[in-house]
């Protein structure tokens, strides 16, 4: 799981593995890792710090890393904006993984994703949920798809 | 340095790092551990088995690469450092507490992105202000396009209103006269209820009136016209207007004069009388026993006007709503438009000046106004009458049946640079524009034979548009508003002056050319 | 003097005489309008009345005479009013203004 701080990430990982939510924002130091059983293949979630402005993602944390769920928070254009400089990051580390985008918070007010920062942020291969952690819709979809494209 | 020393940091180190250890082999089995990593929430890990399945973040690490996961949460949450160490195709795991620093971290990167995402939203916030105000703008122009739209349909309307009133009116009027002529008996009511038509078509003509003056203000058509105005005559042309009103209600009517008896200034007359007759007539309205005082004062170059009176007064909560257009004190039952004090302040503020209101509830209001007003020349009249002409000459028709004036205005007239042609009645008037044409058609009302407002009438019917300019000594608003409606082009009241006639006919007369 | 002025001040001596002959017309047509015992005479009369205190209004100011000319104009609005009991010592003032101003020497 990476992308910028505060998009989501841990709470999506938590509404996936342990079906639970809360909208207190509480930062990620370092990696918190956990497993789901998506079918019959056991995903180990690293859920990984967000990228803020002092701290880059630390690729040590991308080690190993069978596919990747790309974050971002649709209220703030921004963070999808991110997406290009962590994907440098990323396939720089990994090379060509699997990548699902989940943009996240869909629940909120102030949605604000237009077709021009899709097309300018995503790549044509990634495939793209709007999410929310709070009302898990899409969630499951989101991490089925990566189990599918990791294991194509 | 002693050796007792690094000994003795390591020792510290040792205890606060806690280290637990492992070892793996090429296949990932276990095959060395510590006994304190059970401390970490690391179960079941023995010699032989695959770690893989019980650390998970084992999974998919390439053991023949070194790595080192700073801050890691462990199965028992406790944050730790892991170092991965490959050693002879051997891999040594090492765990260690990094409780501090990842307490440290915790509470710095909490901050500082809390912090950063307040600034967004700042930032956010900031951008709708801008939008917001941006948005509030554009409704605001939208507003004055739409207010500027509605002053000029109530401009159209009210004008549309005031033609088939002023016939209403004066077709009253010639029931009235008819009437009057009849010999009827005593309970006969038909007096009565024409004088109640004539009120309420007066009363519809004056709202109407007011709703176009309102209009042209707002449209910025209302325009200042200070002319030398005897000080004298305009008070005594308000008494006249304003005596009939005060005996009905049986109050005093006082005048106060503090200025020479000849003295004239430049103001625009028709607008200060207006305002003058709206605030006096609000006074008398709204005064019951007592007097209403018109107080008149010139010096230095600056006139004083104050209309004082000891009516009802007004309420402080109301004093600010009172200059607001069409609101009216709720429980006086009192007819009116609600739009007459709204128009007087601000043709007052056109002319300069400022409108003061100052009342007690129950015991009267004073409202006074001062207007810049500079001295004209004392010995106006027929001195300076002669003064004005006409920069071309023009032709004249002058309709008028008293020969006392008739020869007077002629006489000025040719002096000013004008060639007249004088007849007596309305008929004659309309055989004269037959012959010759004219620049100008000055008009008595009140003639034999044919009176003004007829020979207006078949003047237009028959296609002439000679300018026309009324002369009266009428000074009943009606006749303005009937000559209005007639397409006349001005409007003199007798005594006539020549540079009057002068300064109308500049504005009127459209050169051939 | 030129010609003009002399006319014009020939027109203001005429207009003053006038005003004796003036006077004498309000009196008789104010004993018409106070004497009549119908409606329909009574309009006449005060219509009568009403329009030569129009005509006067008008000409009076015009030859300077301000006071005669407010005196008619506050007439003919007495006279719409129908109140007789102003209408009479009104009357009495306009005329003696009128025979003042006629009497009146210098120009």
């Amino acid at each position: 799981m990476v992308g910028d701080f505060a998009v989501g990430k841990t709470s999506l990982t938590q509404k996936f593995v342990n079906n639970v939510f809360s909208d207190k924002y509480l930062t990620t130091v370092g990696v918190k890792i956990d497993t789901a059983d998506v079918s019959d293949t056991k995903l180990v979630v690293w859920d990984v710090a967000g990228r803020d402005a002092l701290s880059p993602i630390n690729a040590a944390y991308l080690a190993g890393a069978a596919g990747i769920v790309l974050v971002g928070d649709g209220t703030r254009p921004e963070t999808i904006k991110s997406f290009a400089e962590i994907w440098q990051t990323v396939s720089g580390k990994l090379g060509d993984v699997p990548v699902v985008v989940a943009l996240n918070k869909r629940d909120v007010d102030g949605w604000e994703v237009t077709d021009d920062l899709l097309q300018t942020s995503i790549q044509s291969s990634w495939a793209v949920f709007e999410t929310s952690a709070k009302d898990g819709s899409n969630v499951p979809e989101l991490f089925a798809a990566l189990v599918d494209r990791i294991n194509c | 340095m002693p050796q007792s020393l690094p000994d003795n940091i390591n020792q510290t180190l040792m205890q606060r790092l806690n280290p637990a250890y492992l070892r793996l082999d090429a296949t990932m089995k276990v095959t060395q551990t510590s006994s304190n990593l059970s401390e970490y929430g690391f179960a079941d890990i023995t010699e032989g088995v695959d770690a893989t399945e019980h650390i998970d973040f084992l999974v998919g690490v390439d053991p023949a690469q070194a790595l080192s996961l700073p801050v890691v949460a462990s199965p028992n949450g406790h944050p730790v450092c892991i170092e991965l160490l490959p050693e002879q195709g051997d891999l040594n795991v090492i765990i260690a507490d990094a409780r501090e620093q990842f307490d440290l971290q915790q509470k710095l990167q909490q901050k500082a992105n809390e912090n950063q995402l307040l600034l967004e939203k700042q930032r956010t916030l900031l951008g709708e202000l801008h939008a917001a105000k941006a948005e509030l703008a554009r409704r605001n122009t939208e507003l004055e396009e739409a207010s500027r739209l509605q002053s000029s349909f109530l401009s159209g309307v009210s004008h549309e209103f005031r033609t088939p009133l002023t016939s209403i009116l004066g077709h009253n009027d010639l029931l009235r006269k008819s009437l009057a002529a009849e010999t009827r008996p005593k309970s006969d009511k038909k007096q009565i209820y024409t004088d109640a038509v004539r009120r309420a078509s007066q009363h519809l003509l004056s709202l109407v009136e007011n709703l176009l003056d309102h209009g042209k203000l707002d449209a910025g058509e209302i325009t200042i016209n200070p002319r030398p105005v005897q000080l004298s005559t305009l008070q005594n042309d308000l008494e006249m207007l304003l005596r009939p009103l005060a005996d009905a209600k049986q109050i005093d009517l006082l005048m106060q004069r503090q200025y020479p008896v000849d003295e004239s200034v430049y103001i625009d007359e028709s607008r200060v009388r207006q305002c003058l007759i709206n605030l006096a007539g609000n006074a008398i309205k709204f005064t019951d026993k007592g007097s209403v005082t018109i107080s008149m004062a010139h010096k230095d170059d600056e006139l004083q006007l104050r209309i004082l009176d000891t009516g009802i007064g007004i309420k402080k909560e109301d004093l600010a709503k009172i200059r607001q257009p069409f609101w009216q004190v709720a429980d006086t039952g009192k007819a009116g438009t609600g739009l007459g004090l709204s128009i007087t302040e601000r043709i007052i503020e056109l002319m300069g000046g400022e409108m003061t209101i100052q009342s007690e509830y129950g015991r009267g209001t004073e409202v006074s106004f001062s207007l810049n007003a500079p001295a004209t020349d004392a010995s106006i009249n027929l001195d300076q009458a002669r003064e004005a002409a006409f920069k071309d000459q023009v032709s004249i028709l002058l309709t008028e049946d008293d020969l006392d004036i008739a020869q007077l205005v002629v006489i000025l007239l040719e002096e000013a640079n004008a060639k007249v042609t004088h007849v007596e009645n309305g008929e004659l008037a309309l055989q004269a524009l037959q012959r010759d044409s004219f620049d100008l058609v000055l008009m008595d009302l009140n003639m034999p034979i044919m009176g003004g407002y007829e020979t207006i009438r078949r003047m237009r019917d028959d296609g002439n548009h000679t300018p026309v300019v009324i002369m009266t000594a009428s000074a009943l608003e009606a006749d303005m508003h009937k000559a209005q409606a007639l397409g006349c082009d001005g409007y003199l009241l007798k005594p006539v002056e020549v540079a009057d006639i002068v300064a109308i006919a500049d504005q009127i007369i459209v050169p051939l050319e | 003097m030129s010609d003009r002025s002399s006319q014009i001040e020939l027109l203001q001596q005429r207009y003053r005489t006038s005003l004796i002959e003036k006077s004498v017309e309000i009196a008789e047509l104010r004993i018409q309008y106070e004497s009549t015992d119908d409606d329909e005479s009574a309009a006449l009369a005060s219509q009568t009345l009403g329009d030569f205190l129009h005509k006067l209004a008008g000409s009076a100011g015009m030859y300077g005479y301000t006071e005669i000319a407010i005196s008619a104009r506050n007439i003919m609005m007495t006279l719409q009013n129908d109140d007789s009991g102003q209408l009479s010592a009104q009357l009495d003032q306009l005329i003696a203004m009128c025979e003042q101003a006629s009497d009146g020497t210098s120009t």
